[in-house]
């Protein structure tokens, strides 16, 4: 089987192994994504492996989403930009806490809760459409907009450095829904994708 | 960040100590020399494409036109993506001051662009294409769809991997970086900052 890929190259392959082992990363990725942030604010709010954990494996089960996703209702160069900026807050979640940071990451810091805000919303738009779709309506694309667009939020917990106790409930508060929408939205996505 | 710290002895540690002590100029030469190959085989297959009007299966480069297979594994491609990250890794040990920067940009670059080429193996190896694609896709591609990517990618991670060792062969080095490696010629200590 020879694909020519948009990436210059002529992939080649004799068989392919499907796609229900990738479902068995994304459960588990979910799991793992969504426990750090539920239990961060328990733990230790600045531990940087606990944060950088959830982080990367709400970063890597987004791109595996992605993959298994018909598509999305978002245009595909908004999804690609969001997964970029998503990147972005990955790799600023590596710094410490209370160490000199280079100015982006400081701009990243910034922003990142009021992204986290924007995504849970956006999330509880695309699930919520979902959930008010007519019987027999595809809402595959819906659902996959909000677990993706869930996840990137899961993600940009990770830069998130919240001084006040305001703050610390905005962050913490909207990891923790989104934490919940993520996993009802990859358990229903994974069950419609069982064979029949 | 600094240059190399002390010395080591056996092993993993001992052989990333010497390649970036008193080998680091042969093994950047080394290596410096592959990926400016790399590139030039994709430049060379641009030309063939634009320039001679080639289809794009039949246009394999210089060693790709003798071996295709060369071309045609993704498995390959994606070997290199990792061969060139670690060597990015390895040897950014024996940079400091502006070179070690202008060397991590081109590292982490390089580390995207290895996600991206991982993605198209996933994606060619499960039949599941991103975004219910025709093809294998990769996440640039949604925001950018050309098919010369791959160039895009390569140069941008060239160019700055160039501009630090320019500057670590002038002899870019922060104050109080241990006089690691013999790149530099002459040596002069120069700010962090500048």
């Amino acid at each position: 089987m020879a694909v020519l890929a948009q990436h210059d190259h002529v992939i080649t392959f004799a068989t392919t192994t499907g796609s229900d082992w990738l479902w068995v990363v994304v459960l588990g990725g979910v799991l793992v994504a969504a426990t750090g942030v539920v239990l961060r604010p328990v733990v230790a709010d600045t531990l940087r492996p606990a944060r950088l954990l959830a982080s990367v494996a709400a970063m890597v089960v987004a791109l595996l989403a992605l993959l298994l996703a018909p598509g999305l209702v978002l245009p595909p160069r908004v999804t690609g930009l969001v997964v970029v900026a998503t990147g972005a807050a990955v790799a600023a979640a590596r710094h410490l806490v209370d160490a000199p940071v280079p100015p982006w990451v400081r701009g990243v810091r910034a922003v990142a809760p009021a992204v986290v805000v924007t995504a849970l919303v956006a999330t509880a738009a695309a699930l919520l459409a979902a959930w008010l779709s007519p019987p027999g309506a595809d809402v595959g694309p819906l659902l996959f907009t909000g677990l993706v667009l869930g996840l990137a939020g899961l993600a940009w917990t990770g830069p998130c450095v919240p001084r006040s106790r305001p703050a610390s409930v905005v962050v913490h508060g909207g990891g923790w829904l989104l934490a919940q929408a993520v996993s009802g939205a990859t358990a229903v996505t994974a069950i419609a994708a069982l064979p029949g | 960040m600094t240059a190399v710290d002390g010395a080591r002895t056996g092993g993993w540690a001992g052989l990333r100590h010497t390649l970036n002590t008193r080998h680091h100029k042969t093994a950047l030469t080394l290596f410096g020399l592959i990926v400016v190959a790399h590139w030039a085989e994709h430049l060379v297959q641009a030309f063939q494409i634009y320039a001679l009007g080639w289809p794009r299966p039949a246009a394999g480069g210089v060693l790709g036109l003798a071996f295709p297979w060369l071309v045609t594994s993704e498995w390959l491609h994606y070997a290199y993506a990792i061969v060139m990250l670690v060597g990015l890794v390895v040897l950014r040990h024996g940079f400091s001051g502006r070179a070690r920067r202008w060397w991590d940009a081109a590292m982490w670059i390089q580390f995207w662009h290895h996600i991206e080429h991982l993605l198209l193996l996933l994606q060619a190896l499960t039949g599941s294409y991103l975004l219910g694609a025709a093809v294998p896709t990769s996440v640039a591609q949604l925001i950018f769809p050309r098919v010369e990517l791959h160039l895009f990618y390569n140069t941008i991670v060239t160019l700055p991997m160039i501009v630090a060792m320019v500057l670590h062969r002038r002899g870019h080095h922060a104050p109080g970086a241990p006089d690691a490696c013999t790149c530099a010629a002459p040596r002069r200590l120069v700010d962090a900052g500048s």
